[in-house]
């Protein structure tokens, strides 16, 4: 018996499944980096990003795209309250801070991801910002959000990650 | 009769992976693809596509580029072309229209909305 399965989802499941393979095909952090970056601005309407290690003590930035990376030097200079929660492994959504947007009811949204290796928290990814188009989160982003926080590790700091590791300048976004 | 043809254009890997996806379970169109605008002119050349699905922030040309390229050459010149961008401003979105551009989507795609739009010039 063939089981249907509604467009809605075949939509859904398609973001999840690039995304899934993306990260399970990257070679290396650098190339990690980029999966991170391609699924975040392309899939999750976000393109200020800024990743954190969190095994030296300050946790400092390691990776940032679309951000003046002076301003974010290390992760506590977002004074969350809710960053023990991060650390400790949740996922965390907050009304980002700065200027409202024109035109939309919304506080702008800020998301904070726990990425995870043997249990361990050993980074932080912050979205800083989301698109203006990108009012609310559902949960197949919270899926997705998921997929980070329990994948994007391996190829970032797993076995002979080191090896192939050549630090990426700061991007901006063009 | 053969498949509609949909040349789907971006730099990332992950876009490509789920517009083709999306494309391919949920229509009966086939998909070429393309990872920036020169490759993207010379595919539309090659492959002579239904309809240009394309990306406008990518290396060596952009997406804006690469329409205009298309409305200038004979081959090219009636091939739909959407605009993706994560861009939603008025005025980025008139840059779009005034390369030749047939539609517009911002990013995150909204694949409902991507689904439709596409049929809208294909037909189911």
């Amino acid at each position: 018996m063939k089981v249907a399965t509604s467009p809605a989802r075949v939509l859904k499941d398609a973001r999840l499944e690039a995304a899934q393979h993306r990260l399970r095909e990257s070679v290396g952090p650098t190339d990690t980096l980029e999966a991170i970056r391609e699924i975040v601005t392309g899939l999750l309407g976000c393109e200020e990003i800024a990743l954190f290690t969190v095994d030296q003590g300050n946790s400092p930035l390691f990776w940032s795209f679309g951000i003046d990376p002076a301003q974010h030097k290390t992760l506590d200079t977002f004074e969350e309250p809710a960053l023990q929660r991060v650390l400790d492994g949740e996922f965390h959504l907050a009304k980002a801070v700065g200027e409202p947007r024109a035109g939309l009811s919304n506080p702008p949204l800020r998301v904070f991801v726990p990425i995870r290796m043997s249990s361990r928290t050993v980074a932080v990814l912050v979205m800083l910002r989301l698109l203006p188009q990108k009012i609310a989160f559902d949960e197949s982003d919270i899926r997705l959000v998921e997929l980070l926080s329990n994948q994007a590790g391996r190829g970032l700091f797993g076995e002979g990650a080191e090896a192939d590791f050549r630090p990426p300048a700061a991007r901006r976004n063009g | 009769m053969a498949a509609k043809k949909i040349l789907l254009v971006d730099d990332s890997k992950t876009a490509l992976m789920m517009g083709r996806s999306i494309v391919e379970k949920r229509t009966g169109y086939e998909c070429v693809t393309a990872m920036d605008g020169l490759e993207a002119v010379a595919k539309a050349n090659d492959e002579h596509p239904d309809l240009v699905l394309m990306d406008v922030v990518m290396p060596r040309m952009n997406g804006f580029e690469a329409c205009k390229k298309m409305r200038q050459q004979e081959a090219t010149r009636e091939i739909p072309i959407v605009l993706l961008t994560t861009r939603g401003e008025e005025s980025y979105m008139e840059a779009g229209f005034q390369s030749g551009c047939n539609d517009y989507l911002t990013k995150p795609v909204n694949g409902d909305e991507l689904v439709k739009l596409l049929q809208s010039y294909l037909g189911e």
